[in-house]
This record gives structure tokens, C-alpha cells and sequence, in this order.
């Protein structure tokens, strides 16, 4: 299938800093794909000039099998990453402008607005200020404005950043809701548990440059299902020091072992239980957080 | 085209319903009217002086004038009531006198005393510069020019009609011989000729200038002030995914330039009807077009200015210092207004109606004060039509970059990099 995103060798340069280095990514319809890299590394440069915001110094980026980017942004919802809204207008009256100038007929917006304020539990604060909200309210209508017109893309910059746990539920039910019914979705972050559960496909970026990428599930596969978490009771400084061991990850609860290719865990598994009490041996794909630590650690060196 | 009127009409709803909309729409045509209306009203008060009462001492020396003087100034009709007094005096004890005098006006027991030289009467020399030659006029306040001019008036009946007696003819004649002699001053405007309104002329051109001054002194300001907001709470990024920059700013300047009109309109409707219940020449209907026209052109040079300005400013405070120049070329027709409504066709006046900065105002008076040749609007029309294609252009590379750059105030030389990107 035809990429709706492809950014083809694309360098960003602010005066003497490059934010984006030669980075190229095609995201696949249908898919969630994930941005991910630590603060800093070009995410919101990368999306921003995804979206025409701003023109990159060198490469491509064509949306949509190149649609002009004007035309396109109807398409295109855009949550930022730092939320905006015209905070002395009324909620409803926000989300029908925001759905409006999306080219979407005023009749539809307003019925829209309705639907979507009843969605997320915000019926009655239709006719509120915006500032009358508080933070979290404000977060979910930012939301609601940024798929009201219902595009073919959303690209969202740190969707979850600051809202409280039940807020990012009912956001992760909504953004897994747009990917089934057909949408494409590109979303940044820094936390990769959040992306591990949600993305098919990441680009992890470091520094503007495109450090790893492809489909979750090729990546860790191609990283072998050689970490280990042991959960257990007792000293159990010796496990370090076992033959087949590379390194460990103390997480406080439970430790994560990483083995050599060759090691055998069952083995491994027995010797353990000799010394300690062990509560829990679980074989697991390596965590995104270690690949990146290992892969930024690696190309920082 | 579109999208950047959905853009206007979110402004202009937003910005209709304003508070301080709705007070500047009432308070404004108050606030012109009290400048242009309410000092001439006064001063003409100040100078008629009716209803106050005036205590005059007269130290006359010649010791011939001051039952006539006192005559002419108690029965005077019209302006104060004057109450006045002799004061007898001679050469030697003058200055003795004087002090008293001087002395009574600082106590405020008198507001004027008048020296009549004792050779008044029978001087026939043209001029002499010696207190004896003299009337000298000792007042509180000296710029009080109802007075003086009473007073002098006064004076000088009484020592003319002395002097005629003198010459043994009769004071009557001379009375009789300047009866009547009134010199109606006319104006003539399109072949026609029409009794001149002067002052009220003058002001009345004045009050379209302020209207000018103040639309596009507010709407301006008003359009840099959303900017900045938007760019403060990051709205822009969102708007911008959805519209492109060109769209925004234009979207943004048509709705307020909308506001704008709405405002003047209502200021002019106001103005025009309190002028024709007046029949107060100056605003008439041609005028009144003229003015609206001119307050486009001004808003889109000056609002297209601001908002570039808003653009790469992150907070009103610091724009204050970008936009002075600004504001001074938007005052300067307001420090040299009453020589051009002396002089509408002088080279100054004709410069001052080429430079778009200073165009919409000065044209504006000359209009209003005599309108100037069909050819001479057209051209400053066109200079203006030029410097906006001019200004939009430059201003929505520069609007693009600057709406975006957070922090640090880019210097000029950095934003006129900005003018040569894509």
C-alpha cells in the first residue's frame, strides 16, 4: 500500500542547529506510528513540518500521494504539543470555529460539537468559557478539535503529556477508535511503554537523526527474546556474576537480566531457585526503553 | 478564500461583543465632540463674559476722561458688569498710587486699573515713548482678551470723541460717518459662493481627522494584540494546521478591519446627524465617503504594520518598542494639522499626501477643508493601493516566520533575512 506520509531525507536547520538530520519515515495507512525520542531530539519539528508548518531545508515530505499541503491540512487533525485555545470563547462556539475552518459545513460542525462533547462528558460545559475549565477539560476539548472534522491523519505531539490517568484512558480508547476505523495516526512521545502498547510502527530519533525504525514487532524480535524479569526474595547480587548474563537492570521490584544468544534460560532458571526464592520468571521481548537506551548510548559514543 | 473568511467572522463576533467595543462606539463621539466643540463654545463664553461682574480703577491724568470712560463702561451692553472707580493721583504721587493699586489687584479687590498719561489728549506727535503719551492697562490677567478689548474700546471712544470735540466737531458725525461698515467674509467652493463657517470649518475637519486617528489607532492596535495573544496561547499552531499563514493574517486583518468599519460608520452616523441638526457644513455626505474610504486604505497599511509587528513579538510590552514609529507617523498629521487646514495646497500639504504613512489624515483635511483636484485623490489613492500590496507581501513572509518563533526578539536584520526565505 501507498505510504500517506513520506518524508524522504528531510534536514531542518535552525540558523547553526539542526533540528531534523536527514531523516526519512513512510507511514502506512491505517497504522499507528510512533515518534519517539527524548526531549529535543526533533519531534515536534519533524510533525510540524509534516504538516507544512514549516518547510524543510533539504528533502520531501509528500502527504497524501502529494496533495498540496493547503489542501490537504482539512484532512489532517493536529493536536500540539503545548495546548491552545481561545480561552474568552465559549466551548461549543471554539469547537464549531475549529471544525469550520477544516472546510467542514456549519450545520455538521455544530451537530459534531454536540456529539462530541456528550462523548467525552462535557454537555454542560457547552456554553462555559473556555478558561472556566480546568486543565484536564481543557486537554479533552483540545482533543475533540483535533479529530472533530474527522481527518484521514492525526498527527499528535505528546498526546498524553499531563493528564491524569483516567483522562488518558478515555484519550487512548478514542485515538485506538480513530485507528480502527481507518485512520492513520503519527503520534510523538517520550514514554515508550505508552508507545509500545500503541504503535505498529516507530522511528525513534535522537539528536534529528532517525536512530532505529520499522514494526514493533520486527524490531524486537530482531532483538531477540533474550531479556529475562525475575522477581524474587533473598540476596541476589551472585545472578550478575552467572555465566550467560550480559548485564541487569535493577528495577526495585523485579531485576531484568539481559543473556547471551547462547544462554539457556531454563537452565539459568534452575540455578536460581538453588539460592533464592524466586516469585516470578517470565522470558520477554526486550523493553523499548532498553533498545533506545541501548541504541542512543551506542551512537553516543 | 474561504477559510480566511471564517477567520474574519470568528474576529469580528469575538471582537463586536467586546466591553470595550461597545464603550468606545458610545464614548468616542462624546470624547471628539468635547475637543473640537466644547473649547470654541467656551472660549466664546470666557470672552463674552456675561453675568461677571468687573471692578475697573481709572487713574486719569488728564483729568478730562473719566466721567466719559465711566459712562461708556457702566452702560455697556452685553459681556460683565463693570463697577468703576477714580483714583486721583498726580505726577509725584503716582508711583505711590500705583503700588496701592497693584497691591488692591493681588488682594483680588480689583481685576484691572488703567494710567491715562496726563498729554494724551493734545499729543500730536505719532509716537512717544514716554508714560505721559501713554494708556497703560494693569490687569490680573492679561490674557483675558474680551476684556482688554472692552476696555480698549472704551478708551479710545472716549479720547476720540474728546479729541473731536476739540477740534470743535461734533462726536455724533464721526459716530454716524462709521456706521455700519461690516465685512462679510464668503467662501467659494465648486464656482459657488457660500458664507464661510471659519472656525467651525476648521474643527469640524479637525473631528475627521480624530475619527481617522482613533479607528485606526484602536483597530490597529486591537489586530497586533490578537496576534500576539494567539501566538502567546499557542493557538496559532493549531489554526495553522489548518489554514495557511497567508490565510490567517488576511483573515485576521479583514475581520478586524471589519470591526473597524463598524465602528467608524457608527461614529460617522453619529457626527453627520449631530452636524446636520446643526447645519454644520463641513460634514456632508461626500465627505463622510471619503472618510471611510481613507480609513480602509490607512487600516490595511497600518493594520498589515501592526500585525507583522504582533508577529514577531512575544508580549505587548515589548512590542510597545516596535511600534512607535508607527504610532508617531500615525500622530504626526495630528502636530501639523492646522497649518495644512491654513495652507491645504502647499508643497508640505502635497509631500504629506504622497507618503502612505501620512496619507489617509492629511488627505482627509485637505478634503474636508477644500477639496483638493480629482487628480491629486487619485494619486494618493494609488500611493496607498501601492505601499499595501507592498507592505502585504513583505508582511506575510515575515507574519510566517515570526508567528512560530518563540523567545527572543529577532533584530531587524534577522527578520529582513526572513524577507528573502521561500
Amino acid at each position: 500500500m501507498e505510504p500517506i506520509v513520506c518524508v524522504k531525507a528531510v534536514t531542518k536547520r535552525f540558523g547553526d542547529v539542526s533540528a531534523v538530520r536527514e531523516l526519512s519515515l513512510d507511514v502506512a495507512p491505517g497504522t499507528i506510528y510512533g515518534l519517539l525520542g527524548p526531549n529535543g531530539a526533533g519531534k515536534t519539528t519533524t510533525l510540524r513540518m509534516i504538516l507544512g508548518i514549516f518547510l524543510p531545508d533539504e528533502g520531501t515530505i509528500s502527504v497524501f500521494n502529494g496533495q498540496g499541503i493547503e489542501d490537504a491540512k482539512s484532512r489532517i487533525g493536529y493536536l500540539p504539543e503545548e495546548r491552545g485555545l481561545y480561552r474568552k470563547m465559549k466551548v461549543g462556539d471554539v469547537l464549531r470555529f475549529f471544525c469550520e475552518i477544516k472546510g467542514v459545513d456549519k450545520i455538521t460542525s455544530a451537530r459534531r460539537v454536540d456529539y462530541w462533547l456528550d462523548k467525552v462528558g462535557l454537555w454542560d460545559w457547552k456554553e462555559k468559557k473556555v478558561e472556566e475549565l480546568s486543565r484536564g477539560m481543557q486537554q479533552k476539548v483540545q482533543f475533540i478539535a483535533t479529530v472533530i472534522h474527522e481527518p484521514d491523519l492525526l498527527v499528535l505531539d505528546e498526546p498524553f503529556s499531563g493528564m491524569d490517568p483516567v483522562n488518558t484512558a478515555q484519550m487512548k480508547d478514542i485515538v485506538v477508535e480513530q485507528k480502527n476505523a481507518g485512520r492513520t495516526i503519527i503520534l510523538s512521545t517520550h514514554i515508550m511503554e505508552q508507545a509500545e502498547k500503541l504503535c505498529d510502527e516507530i522511528c525513534l530519533i535522537n539528536k534529528g537523526r532517525a536512530v532505529v525504525k520499522g514494526p514493533l514487532s520486527q524490531l524486537k524480535r530482531s532483538y531477540g527474546t533474550d531479556s529475562v524479569h525475575v522477581q524474587y526474595s533473598g540476596d541476589g547480587s551472585f545472578i550478575k556474576q552467572m555465566p550467560g548474563v550480559r548485564s541487569v537492570d535493577d528495577y526495585g521490584n523485579y531485576i531484568e537480566l539481559k543473556l547471551s544468544r547462547d544462554a539457556d534460560a531454563s537452565a539459568l532458571l534452575r540455578e536460581i531457585c538453588t539460592k533464592v526464592a524466586v516469585t516470578r520468571f517470565e522470558v520477554v521481548e526486550p523493553s523499548l526503553n532498553r533498545i533506545f537506551i541501548e541504541k542512543v548510548s551506542q551512537a553516543d559514543e | 478564500m474561504n477559510k480566511t473568511l471564517k477567520i474574519a467572522h470568528r474576529e469580528y463576533v469575538v471582537n463586536v461583543r467586546r466591553k470595550s467595543f461597545l464603550i468606545g462606539i458610545f464614548l468616542m463621539p462624546v470624547f471628539i465632540a468635547g475637543v473640537s466643540i466644547l473649547p470654541t463654545l467656551l472660549a466664546k463664553k470666557a470672552i463674552e463674559g456675561v453675568g461677571e461682574t468687573r471692578t475697573v480703577a481709572i487713574v486719569d491724568l488728564t483729568g478730562q476722561l473719566y466721567p466719559e470712560l465711566k459712562k461708556m463702561l457702566e452702560e455697556q451692553r452685553g459681556g460683565p458688569k463693570y463697577i468703576v472707580e477714580e483714583v486721583k493721583a498726580t505726577g509725584a504721587n503716582l508711583e505711590e498710587r500705583q503700588t496701592e493699586l497693584n497691591e488692591r489687584v493681588q488682594k483680588r479687590q480689583l481685576d484691572t486699573y488703567v494710567v491715562i498719561g496726563k498729554k494724551v489728549v493734545t499729543s500730536h506727535i505719532q509716537y512717544e515713548d514716554s508714560p505721559d503719551h501713554k494708556i497703560q492697562c494693569y490687569s490680573r490677567n492679561v490674557t483675558d482678551f474680551g476684556q482688554s478689548e472692552r476696555i480698549n474700546g472704551a478708551v479710545s471712544r472716549a479720547l476720540i470723541d474728546l479729541r473731536l470735540r476739540n477740534m470743535g466737531i461734533d462726536p455724533a458725525v464721526s459716530t454716524k460717518a462709521s456706521w455700519n461698515i461690516n465685512i462679510e467674509r464668503l467662501e467659494v467652493k465648486k464656482g459657488e459662493a457660500k458664507k464661510a463657517q471659519g472656525l467651525t470649518n476648521i474643527f469640524g475637519a479637525f473631528a475627521f481627522v480624530m475619527l481617522l486617528f482613533f479607528g485606526l489607532q484602536i483597530s490597529g492596535q486591537t489586530l497586533m494584540q490578537s496576534v500576539i495573544e494567539e501566538k502567546n496561547s499557542r493557538i496559532m499552531e493549531v489554526l495553522l494546521s489548518s489554514v495557511s499563514p497567508k490565510e490567517l493574517m488576511r483573515g485576521k486583518i479583514l475581520g478586524l478591519g471589519a470591526v473597524g468599519l463598524t465602528m467608524i460608520v457608527l461614529w460617522a452616523a453619529v457626527g453627520y446627524t449631530a452636524a446636520r441638526l446643526r447645519d454644520f457644513d463641513v460634514a456632508s455626505l461626500p465627505n463622510v465617503g471619503y472618510m471611510l474610504v481613507f480609513f480602509l486604505l490607512g487600516y490595511a497599511f497600518f493594520g498589515t504594520l501592526m500585525a507583522t509587528v504582533g508577529s514577531v513579538c512575544n508580549s505587548e510590552k515589548e512590542a510597545q518598542q516596535l511600534l512607535m514609529p508607527i504610532m508617531l507617523s500615525l500622530v504626526f498629521p495630528l502636530m501639523v494639522w492646522f497649518y495644512i487646514a491654513q495652507r491645504p495646497d502647499s508643497t508640505f500639504s502635497r509631500v504629506l499626501s504622497v507618503i502612505p504613512f501620512t496619507v489617509p489624515m492629511i488627505m482627509m483635511l485637505r478634503i474636508a477643508i477644500q477639496t483638493p483636484a480629482a487628480s491629486q485623490i487619485g494619486i494618493s489613492i494609488i500611493v496607498m493601493l501601492i505601499s499595501i500590496w507592498v507592505c502585504l507581501r513583505a508582511s506575510t513572509r515575515v507574519f510566517r516566520t515570526g508567528i512560530l518563533m518563540y523567545g527572543k526578539r529577532p533584530g531587524l536584520k534577522e527578520i529582513l533575512r526572513w524577507l528573502r526565505y521561500r
